[in-house]
């Protein structure tokens, strides 16, 4: 009993963002096996009404093989009820809108459940405000820390300033969540998070955590959710375990991109590239004598420059970027072929590098306008290494800070250190407390 | 009216008459006709009044209105279904007295006593009051509680509500160990549970085992014992602060069926609006009930008020504190309901013209319900709406300043300057915010009204301690929690009677013993205002009046 059973997907997410729109996706779907989805209020789940096959107090069964229930006062009840149920396939909870996933993700160890992937939904206007509110900050905060999955919603209310204002918390709270943009209407957008949350909970169980053994034994590695059920005030092997059951879910790979680079070449390299990883984020030295900022987040490319002093930035609460004083990406991704994706996006990248690189490096790339054809005929990494060795600072060989992120690979990495480098400016790296 | 006799006037001489009306503080007689005071006098003056006679029953006694408790829980009538552990002295409704548990060996000796008495077998025992806090370096687990028996399955419920211990017969019955990997199941040294099981993903493996003691269930035998302790304490209004049964013809029935004529205290319910489950989805129709329900009140019974919850427990750590934070650094506690679902709730029931009171502890919490209460008399200005920050328990003096210009009052939790002070001083606030804690002097000097409450069960009803607590601030060890922050006892008698019948907009009818008010009093031994600030809560209670009828402590003499 218990190791097994159907999973929990707990779909968290302040007042506001677009949980209920996305739970009638999933109930009107259909599409996803038996479905049982827990809401707050019947009042605002919208099926339509011939899909109801029959309704009771706090229940509807609808004639594609979902369920709904709305929680009661009771949840206890209705939880223990759902994990008793043998004819469902995956549990999804709505949470109440300061629900903290974290506290609530222990039912998923409850007998009858095990854990699926933890789904935030992120408001993209008005996320950086709640940020700063005296009441919520801390609320939204670990909701967002929490995610496995970031659903960035009502996109058309959002400047373009707070869109990616709001990316960029979510990159620096939730490094290694997938983020999905799904604007109202954007069907395709709402799909892709079903579909990633179905085929997150239908991954091999892990072993929940236990106590005095919170480390998972090898072999149980396929983990659906790298949190949820994690006590914000637990000591720090909760988090080494999440951390080493997220490693094997997705790789990772900083990318060390030393001298004075175009950025706008890099961001066209991400973009083409944008598919095979889930997210990308680093602070690169730019051929203008400065820093700047670049994100892949939702499937969007974003850059800013980086003042000189980094105070603005908000706080990770944890999770780094990557250290200061290194011009790198880090690069995420995930599936069974992770790691060759973030070999050969990495190759495009250093293949764009380098404004000072060689003239024949350059024309390489810029032939390609921005398609990089030059790694489809595997453009040897070799190439990039050179001319970045003319200008390089001494990128020395390190472990990345993230949670899950593997070493830098070697080429990247063992570049020598010219004693004529240039001593760049490093951009003080400060965090403020919360 | 001509033809009819009219009603005695009873004169009740007494050893004093303290009043709570400036006018006339002290009084030796009080003259009661019908339900009603009719004047405050000499014998001699009283005895003018048309069909005056004597009667000296109270001769020997000291006589102050009715003490009103503000926040209290019917509940209370509820818990003793189980049996007591807690860690403070209490006396039941039937007037037993339970001495605190000081130790696990305590809890252990009680549980075994009271075992013996549980006929069946099958039955599980349910004990009460039991807070880990006052235990800080030993865990109570079920190898505890086999000491008691192994066959009987017990369960013991942990004060915060986020955790509980049950013994391996409960164990067995629950089939714990086969879900030993459910966070939150505590596990001993040999991989098996120990009884310990946190928040309710765990707790609810044993859910079958105390359903119906939580503090929300309320019947008619619960409703009974908790008006028998308020005869008990002198208090003659009792408040139930939030019940979710009003919204069904049932919930109304069981109030009205039991709290009539001969209910020995004056109950005012309030509608759990928000901050408990899922906010109704039909605020406005909640509060057109409620509306629709106050004009079913009657003398005893009240309806039409409302209670929301914003925050959590300081000594649970849940309170939302403002900076500089807990003491320890702790993680900020938690919302019951997030601000702008609390503004909706509470903007609604303003403007039905209902009556709120706010559970407020952290000053995060006092700040919320300001903030909101401002943008909402600005939006909606209603005069004299007397909502309450209710325990308030670390507001700030600017907070309180803002409160008096907002036309709020402060509800202070003073019980928890004993049951918690240490605590407080120690471990969540720290030895300089810990002084602050249920501020009465600060409160009274920015003139915000206030009262002060038990929150019984939470800690015991009994208004006479809370004034010790609030006069003297001592702790249970015996240190004064901020010196500064003592009132007199006119004061805290003021606070527990004219100052809570006044934020439950009932300082017209009781609250004071002045003519036209109903005849409530609290018949007491000794007068406050005589004995030792440290004694005040020691007074022995011989009963009450409500309404003129009177009613007999069944506390034993000690």
């Amino acid at each position: 009993m218990g190791r097994t059973g159907k999973p929990l997907t707990l779909i968290g997410g302040y007042l506001g963002t677009g949980k209920t729109t996305l739970v009638n996706h999933i109930l009107s779907a259909g599409s996803y096996g038996r479905v049982a989805v827990v809401v707050n209020d019947f009042g605002s789940v919208n099926v339509d009404a011939s899909l109801i096959s029959s309704a009771g107090a706090d229940t509807l069964e609808l004639t594609n093989g979902c369920i709904c229930c709305q929680i009661t006062d009771d949840v206890q009840r209705t939880m223990s009820a759902l994990a008793a149920r043998e004819d469902i396939d995956h549990v999804v909870c709505e949470l109440s809108g300061i629900g903290d996933p974290a506290r609530l993700g222990s039912w998923r160890s409850y007998p009858g459940f095990r854990p699926g992937p933890v789904v935030i939904c992120v408001d993209a206007a008005v996320t950086p405000r709640r940020l700063a509110d005296e009441y919520v900050a801390d609320i939204v905060t670990r909701q967002i820390a929490a995610a496995d999955i970031l659903v960035i919603t009502k996109t058309d209310l959002a400047t373009p300033a707070q869109r990616e204002a709001s990316l960029r918390w979510c990159a620096q709270l939730a490094p290694e969540a997938s983020v999905h943009q799904a604007g109202p209407g954007d069907a395709a957008g709402t799909e892709a998070v079903i579909r990633e949350l179905t085929e997150r909970a239908k991954g091999e169980p892990a072993a929940p955590p236990v106590q005095g053994n919170p480390h998972p034994e090898p072999g149980q590695d396929a983990s659906a959710s790298r949190s949820g059920s994690r006590d914000p005030s637990a000591p720090d092997t909760q988090h080494e375990a999440d951390r080493s059951e997220h490693a094997s879910a997705h790789a990772s790979l900083t990318v060390a991109l030393p001298g004075l680079n175009a950025v706008q070449r890099i961001v066209a390299a991400l973009r083409d590239h944008r598919s095979a990883l889930v997210r990308a984020k680093g602070i690169i030295e730019n051929d203008e004598g400065g820093w700047s900022r670049i994100q892949l987040a939702g499937d969007v490319v974003t850059t800013e420059p980086v003042s000189g002093d980094r105070a603005d930035r908000p706080a990770p609460d944890g999770l780094p970027e990557p250290k200061d004083p290194e011009s790198s990406l880090v690069l995420i991704a995930a599936g069974p072929h992770a790691e060759q994706k973030l070999r050969f996006v990495a190759d495009a990248l250093r293949a764009n590098a380098c404004t000072h690189s060689s003239a024949g490096a350059g024309k390489a790339t810029a032939d390609g306008a921005g398609a990089v054809p030059g790694l489809a005929s595997g453009v040897a990494p070799g190439l990039a290494n050179d001319a970045a060795a003319r200008f390089a600072r001494g990128a020395a060989p390190r472990t990345a800070g993230t949670p899950g992120v593997t070493p830098a690979d070697g080429p990247a990495a063992d570049v020598p250190h010219p004693a004529d480098s240039p001593t760049p400016v490093h951009p003080r790296h400060s965090r403020t407390a919360q | 009216m001509p033809g009819q006799t009219p009603e005695p006037t009873i004169v009740y001489p007494a050893r004093l008459v303290r009043t709570m009306n400036a006018s006339c503080p002290t009084a030796e007689a009080v003259a009661v006709r019908g339900d009603r005071f009719r004047a405050v006098g000499t014998v001699d003056e009283l005895l003018s009044y048309p069909g005056a006679v004597v009667d000296d029953r109270y001769a020997d006694d000291v006589l102050l209105p009715g003490f009103v408790e503000a926040h209290s829980h019917a509940g209370t009538g509820t818990t003793w279904k189980g049996t007591y552990i807690g860690y403070v002295d209490r006396v039941d409704p039937e007037g037993r007295h339970w001495p605190g548990c000081r130790s696990i060996d305590d809890v252990i000796a009680r549980l075994q006593r009271e075992e013996r008495k549980i006929g069946d077998p099958g039955q599980p025992m349910i004990a009460w009051g039991f807070d880990p806090i006052f235990f800080q370096d030993r865990h109570l687990t079920a190898r505890d509680l086999d000491r008691v028996s192994t066959e009987r399955p017990i369960y013991i419920g942990h004060a915060s509500g986020h955790a509980c211990t049950v013994n391996s017969a409960a164990i067995r019955r629950c089939r714990v160990a086969e879900a030993s990997h459910v966070e939150g199941v505590h596990l001993g040294d040999d991989g098996q549970p120990n009884g310990e099981l946190h928040e309710f993903a765990a707790m609810s493996l044993v859910q079958e085992l105390s359903a119906g003691n939580d503090v929300l269930s309320v019947d008619r035998a619960a409703l009974e014992r908790f008006g028998q302790d308020a005869v008990n304490t002198g208090t003659t209004t009792l408040t139930d602060l939030g019940t979710t049964r009003l919204m069904g013809e049932e919930g109304v029935e069981l109030y009205r069926g039991t709290v009539g004529d001969g209910f020995p205290a004056r109950l005012n319910v309030f509608h759990f609006g928000a901050g408990i489950g899922p906010v109704s989805g039909s605020l406005a129709e909640d509060a057109q009930r409620l509306v629709e329900l106050r004009d079913l009140s009657t003398d005893r019974l009240t309806f039409g008020n409302v209670k929301l919850m914003l925050d959590g427990t300081l000594q649970g750590f849940t309170a939302r504190v403002r900076e500089p934070g807990y003491y320890g650094d702790q993680p900020n506690g938690m919302w019951n309901v997030s601000p702008e679902e609390y503004h909706r709730a509470f903007e609604i029931f303003h403007r039905a013209g209902l009556l709120i009171h706010v559970h407020c502890n952290g000053d995060q919490a006092t700040q919320l319900f300001l903030d909101t209460l401002e943008q909402v008399l600005v939006a909606h200005p209603r005069p004299d709406h007397r909502h309450t920050c209710t325990h308030s328990q670390m507001t700030t003096p600017a907070q309180f300043r803002r409160m008096k210009a907002l036309g709020a009052c402060a509800n202070l939790f003073a019980n928890h300057i004993w049951q918690w002070g240490d605590q407080h001083l120690d471990l969540t606030m720290g030895p300089d915010r810990a002084r602050r804690n249920n501020a009465a002097a600060t409160a009274l000097r920015h003139g915000v009204p206030i009262s002060l409450h038990s929150d019984s069960p939470v800690t015991p009803l009994g208004p006479l301690k809370t004034v010790k607590h609030a006069v003297t601030r001592l702790t249970q060890s015996g240190r004064v929690m901020g010196e500064n922050e003592r009132i007199s006892a006119q004061d805290a008698l003021e606070a527990i009677t004219l100052g809570s019948a006044f934020m439950l907009k009932r300082d017209d009818e009781i609250g004071s013993i002045e003519p036209g008010k109903f005849a409530d009093m609290a018949v007491l031994a000794d007068d406050p205002l005589a004995v030792d600030p440290a004694e005040i809560g020691d007074i022995r209670v011989h009963g009450t009046v409500v309404g003129g009828r009177h009613f007999r402590s069944n506390v034993g003499s000690s």
